[in-house]
C-alpha cells in the first residue's frame, strides 16, 4: 500500500498543453498567408516551445511531493521552475537516479511533531503560514518538511492516517490535523494560533 | 538538542546535572525515564544489584551515554563496567565525584552528539553524525546514507568534509567518504561496513585508512 501526496499530473498537463497546441495550429491553418505571417511563424514556434518546456513540467509537478509506504517516507521539494523542468525531462527520458531528496526509514521514526512555519509568498514576499512536520528519529536526528501541497487535502489526510496505522505517533499540540478535516483554509487557523502564541 | 533521562529519587542530582549543562551551553531537554523512550544520556541511581536490570532493558546506541550513581561497592561498580556503563559515581560523594569528572562528561557529550545540519527550501534536517554510514558523490550531488535513510544534497565531498570537520569521516575513494565508526573490515580494495555494504577503496586514498 502506498500513498502519494502531491501526485504528478502527467495526463492532465499533457491534455491541457496539447489542447493549446491544437488550438494554435488551428488558428495558423485558417489564417491568411500574408507577408507578416512569416514573421509570426517564429512567435508561433516560440509559444509552442514555451508550452512544452516550461508550462508542461510546471503543470505536471506540484511544488512538493511525498509518498509513504510501510517501509519509507520519501519527500522532494521543487524550489524553482528550473528544478521542475529538470525533474520532468529526467523522468521522461528515464534517467532519473533519485527522484526524492529525502528517504526516511519508517522503523527509525520515534514520533512526528505537527507544527507550523511562516513562509514568504510570491510575488511580493508577504508571509503566509504552512504546516510543518518535524520527524524525530530514535537516534536524535530531526527532519522537518512542509507536507501540505496547495491542491487537495484528501491525499494528505489519507497519508497521515496510514502513518498513524503503522504505529507512529503524531504530537499535534495545536490540533492542526483535526482542523484540516474542516472544510476551510488552514492558513487562517495557523495565523490565529500564531497570534495567540505571540501575545502569550 | 540532547535528550536527557534521569532516574533518581534524589532531586539534587537532577539539579546538579542541569546546572552543569546550562553553564556549558549544552541544549538539552529532560525526558521522563521509560524503557521504550530513547534518550542520549541516561543518569540512573541504583541501590542494589537487582537494579542493574534497568540498564540491560533500555535501548542503547553505541554513542548513548549511561552514568550510574550507586553505593560505594566494588562488586556493583565492576558489574556496571561489564554492562558498558560510561561512569560510575558514588551516591555518598556525588558532588565531589561529579565535579571531578566534569571534563570527561563534557568531552563525551561534545564528541558523541554532533550534528550535520542541512537546510534547503522545504527541508531542514539535523542528522546525527555518528549515525551516517557513508557519503557518496554523484553528478554534483552528495548522497548521505544513514541509519535513518538516504538524503540527497547539491554539494561536493570536499565541502561536506569541511563542514562536518570530524576525525571519523575519511575519504576512501574520489566518490566516497566513510564514517570510520561503521567500518567492519577492509579486504583488498574493498571496505566492508557494519551494515554489510561494500565500498570501493581508491588507490590514492588507501594510505588514509
Amino acid at each position: 500500500m502506498e500513498y502519494i501526496v502531491g501526485k504528478p499530473k502527467f495526463k492532465t498537463a499533457l491534455l491541457y498543453v496539447s489542447g493549446w497546441i491544437m488550438f494554435l495550429i488551428f488558428l495558423k491553418m485558417i489564417g491568411n498567408t500574408t507577408w507578416w505571417e512569416k514573421e509570426l511563424n517564429i512567435v508561433f514556434i516560440f509559444i509552442i516551445l514555451v508550452l512544452i518546456i516550461i508550462v508542461l513540467p510546471g503543470l505536471t509537478y506540484a511544488e512538493l511531493m511525498w509518498k509513504v509506504n510501510k517501509d519509507v517516507i520519501q519527500y522532494t521539494y521543487h524550489d524553482t521552475m528550473f528544478i521542475k523542468i529538470k525533474a520532468y525531462f529526467k523522468h521522461i527520458l528515464r534517467k532519473h537516479h533519485l527522484e526524492y531528496q529525502m528517504t526516511i526509514n519508517m522503523n527509525q521514526i520515534d514520533y512526528i511533531a505537527v507544527t507550523y512555519t511562516k513562509i514568504p509568498r510570491p510575488p511580493f514576499g508577504t508571509l503566509g503560514y504552512d504546516i510543518l512536520f518535524e520527524i524525530h528519529m530514535y537516534d536524535g536526528s530531526i527532519y522537518s518538511f512542509l507536507p501540505l501541497p496547495l491542491e487537495g487535502k484528501k491525499p494528505f489526510i489519507e497519508a497521515v492516517t496510514f502513518i498513524q496505522q503503522q504505529g507512529i505517533q503524531f504530537k499535534d499540540r495545536y490540533h492542526i490535523l483535526s482542523e484540516l478535516l474542516i472544510d476551510r483554509p488552514i492558513s487562517y487557523y495557523l495565523e490565529k494560533i500564531d497570534k495567540e502564541n505571540t501575545y502569550d | 538538542m540532547i535528550r536527557l533521562s534521569i532516574l533518581s529519587k534524589n532531586s539534587c542530582i537532577e539539579e546538579k546535572i542541569c546546572h552543569f549543562l546550562e553553564t556549558k551551553s549544552i541544549h538539552y531537554y529532560i525526558q521522563s525515564f521509560n524503557e521504550k523512550v530513547h534518550a542520549d544520556i541516561y543518569v540512573i541511581e541504583i541501590e542494589k544489584k537487582e537494579d542493574l536490570k534497568i540498564i540491560k532493558n533500555f535501548h542503547r546506541y553505541e554513542e548513548t551515554l549511561c552514568y550510574i550513581i550507586g553505593p560505594q561497592n566494588y562488586e556493583l561498580a565492576s558489574e556496571c563496567i561489564k554492562l558498558k556503563v560510561n561512569l560510575y559515581l558514588s551516591c555518598k560523594y556525588f558532588e565531589e565525584d561529579f565535579t571531578k569528572n566534569q571534563t570527561i562528561i563534557l568531552k563525551d557529550i561534545q564528541e558523541r552528539f554532533l550534528y550535520y545540519n542541512y537546510s534547503s527550501h522545504g527541508i531542514i534536517s539535523q542528522m546525527r553524525l555518528s549515525q551516517i554510514y557513508y557519503v557518496e558523490s554523484l553528478r554534483h550531488q552528495i548522497i548521505i546514507h544513514s541509519i535513518n535513510g538516504v538524503f540527497v544534497e547539491r554539494k561536493n565531498l570536499n565541502i561536506f568534509l569541511k563542514e562536518v570537520n570530524s576525525k571519523y569521516f575519511i575519504q576512501i575513494h574520489k566518490s566516497f567518504v566513510v564514517n570510520k565508526q561503521w567500518v567492519k573490515n577492509i579486504q583488498g580494495q574493498e571496505c566492508i561496513l557494519k551494515n554489510s555494504e561494500t565500498l570501493p577503496i581508491g588507490r590514492r586514498y588507501k594510505s588514509a585508512l
